[in-house]
């Protein structure tokens, strides 16, 4: 083979290789991150995370069985018990991220991102409507979590717009559309419910408050960057806060003053929370804050560059602790009155195996419920390691639950 | 490992979005700053690639001479190349230093059009640029397309994109590769033309099959990088038609930049 041959050959090989190696590197990304809605009963939840939703309990993180209408635990062809699961992929695909919403005792709203809604039986995991899922209008994805308003009403960021359902129980729960409000960009926010006016925030800048009866917008207000973030009530000050990815946290009033603000280094996509009068902020560049409300949100602390990735989930106030999760694959227990690495803790973060990026959900010790110490429920981005339980306070691991 | 390519990239994407308010052309304006940078490199690749063609006739004519020894034929060619300048990898050479610009380009719009919360999440801390976080999020439908999607997620019309993929692609490549010399009657076809000849066919189709399943936005990209390309190499041959093929032994006059001198040419020089 002569040189030119080569040449070309070799032109030829490179140029296949690389635009595999293209489509490999940047193969479309997963949607997002798990979403857990803990049920009513307080101990079991639904894990929803890419094409699969299921049920596990959160004492033990064991996946639970499908139950029949009998009571009886469902059993396949060769007699095993069937695991609780709805699987996307007999769906037409459908993928999910937003928190599914449980209706009643034994029907789950199960939102997938192509804006369709699924009616699943809480016994058994079946879904319940033989016919086509209620479908949101327009195109784009279903994102945010959802607001449950009253019995009948629920709200959801829709794509470009938040949308009201009302839900009917005469025969068969039916869905139907109350009012629609249209944003310029995607609502991924959740929202929250004040008086008759739901506050939320939008991809395209804006905090609205929306009439909770119409679908009436009453005010909007630009926030300098998209939001993610749901708007946090301040009940004894009656005023929100609302953070923004340019950095801007504001406390704003109901009626849609901004009062005051703080700027955070980077991005703030995660919700902050609120406790005793301070407010604490993470942004993605790794940052901790702790505000304080009653001072015009002047820092009380920044958490100092010990973490090394952006945290995008809301963060766990205890009594002692300020608990974090970070893309870094690592849980960070912060001293609640300084920021610092807490010493009670050693001053170790603990590794996990995947990033952190759904939020977590703490529990309280409760003898009635089983719950033998404080729980704190993380999920990952590794599926060897979705959804793990730790003590609250100890940061002992006391299950893991793998897909 | 590409973020210090990606991120530029990002960045300028975004500062070029918030100077035209529009996605596509942002995507264009970047296309063509990008070619443009990449110019000496276009015209250094041509030139190898004219210069190969050139001495086809005088290396057809050596593979027949040693047509049953391959070490002398591969001594004589090289001999060839050393005595006209050629350094037979220099199109590849072009063609590495473009591909990590070319990988860096795509991920780039994946990251700027960001549709999941993953991608808008994984967009964080790349804008350099204090200031431009005020454009996220970047518009990315256009003409009732949206960018972040393949064609075939996209209204039919959008399936015209990877025609116009494998339109350009086979138009450009025609224009890279220099004009053939006519074939005498009765003369073998020369393989490495046969194989110019079906990469031209072959890579038009290949961009056009991988454009069905990548975004829109990176066919946008596809089909203004190969009209640039076209344009550039079309004035490069115009440029070029004036010279004709090399008599055997004939060398081409052009001096050639940090052509090291072969040992006997040291060795005459040095008497």
């Amino acid at each position: 083979m002569n040189l030119s041959k080569k040449l070309l050959l070799q032109i030829t090989f490179i140029t296949t290789l690389s635009l595999g190696f293209l489509t490999a590197c940047v193969s479309p990304l997963g949607v997002g991150w798990s979403a857990i809605t803990v049920l009513n009963d307080g101990v079991t939840a639904i894990v929803a995370f890419e094409s699969i939703a299921e049920k596990i309990d959160l004492r033990t993180g064991d996946a639970l069985v499908a139950v029949d209408s009998q009571g009886q635990n469902q059993l396949d062809e060769d007699g095993n018990v069937v695991l609780w699961q709805v699987n996307g992929r007999s769906l037409d695909n459908a993928q999910f991220f937003s928190p599914p919403i449980q209706v009643s005792d034994d029907l789950l709203l199960l939102p997938a991102v192509d804006l369709r809604l699924f009616q699943v039986n809480l016994a058994s995991g079946e879904i319940v409507a033989n016919e086509t899922p209620f479908t949101i209008g327009g195109s784009g994805q279903l994102i945010s979590q959802s607001v449950r308003l009253d019995a009948m009403t629920l709200l959801m960021g829709a794509p470009h717009g938040v949308i009201s359902l009302h839900l009917s129980e005469d025969e068969e729960t039916q869905l139907s559309q109350n009012w629609k409000v249209d944003t310029t960009h995607p609502v991924w926010s959740g929202g929250v419910v004040v008086d008759d006016h739901v506050y939320f925030t939008s991809l395209d800048h804006q905090l609205y408050s929306i009439k909770t009866e119409t679908g009436e917008v009453d005010w909007t207000i630009d926030l300098g960057g998209a939001a993610t973030a749901t708007p946090v009530y301040d009940d004894q000050n009656k005023m929100l806060y609302v953070a923004s990815l340019s950095g801007d946290v504001y406390a704003v009033s109901l009626e849609g003053d901004i009062l005051s603000s703080f700027r955070a280094k980077d991005w703030v996509w995660g919700t902050p929370t609120l406790k005793d009068a301070v407010l604490y902020v993470p942004d993605l560049a790794g940052n901790v804050y702790a505000l304080d409300t009653t001072a015009g949100l002047s820092l009380l602390w920044r958490s100092e560059s010990v973490i090394t990735d952006g945290i995008r989930t809301t963060p766990i106030v205890l009594e002692d602790f300020v608990i974090v999760g970070s893309r870094d694959k690592k849980l960070y227990w912060l001293d609640r009155e300084t920021g610092l690495l807490s010493s009670r803790m050693n001053q170790n973060p603990l590794q996990l195996d995947g990033e952190v990026l759904s939020n977590m959900i703490y529990l309280e010790q409760d003898q009635a419920l089983d719950i033998e110490q404080d729980l704190l429920v993380v999920s990952t981005l590794s599926k060897r390691e979705l959804v793990i339980g730790f003590n609250a306070k100890t940061g002992e691991r006391l299950w893991t639950h793998r897909r | 490992m590409w973020d210090f390519i990606i991120n530029p990239f990002v960045t300028a994407l975004t500062l070029f979005y918030s100077w035209t308010g529009n996605i596509v052309f942002s995507i264009v304006v970047f296309t063509i700053v990008t070619r443009m940078l990449t110019y000496p490199m276009t015209v250094q690749q041509q030139r190898s690639t004219k210069k190969m063609q050139e001495i086809q006739p005088m290396l057809k004519k050596l593979q027949e001479k040693h047509k049953n020894d391959r070490d002398a034929l591969a001594k004589e060619q090289m001999k060839l190349y050393q005595e006209n300048g050629i350094n037979p990898a220099s199109g590849c050479v072009g063609m590495f230093i473009q591909l990590p610009i070319f990988i860096g380009l795509y991920q780039a719009i994946i990251f700027a059009l960001a549709a999941t919360p993953l991608q808008l999440l994984d967009m964080s801390g790349r804008l350099l640029i204090p200031g431009l976080t005020a454009q996220i999020p970047l518009q990315n439908t256009w003409l009732g397309m949206d960018l972040t999607l393949p064609p075939t997620a996209n209204p039919i019309y959008a399936m015209a994109l990877p025609l116009l993929v494998v339109v350009t692609t086979w138009a450009q490549s025609k224009l890279t590769l220099p004009p053939t010399p006519p074939r005498a009657e009765g003369e073998q076809p020369d393989q490495t033309v046969a194989m110019q000849q079906s990469m031209t066919t072959m890579m038009p189709l290949m961009f056009g099959f991988f454009s069905l399943s990548f975004s829109v936005g990176i066919s946008i990209y596809f089909i203004t990088s190969n009209l640039i390309g076209a344009f550039q190499y079309g004035i490069l041959n115009r440029l070029n038609s004036q010279s004709k093929p090399l008599a055997e032994g004939q060398i081409i006059e052009e001096p050639v930049k940090n052509q090291k001198p072969t040992k006997k040419e040291a060795l005459k020089a040095k008497r």
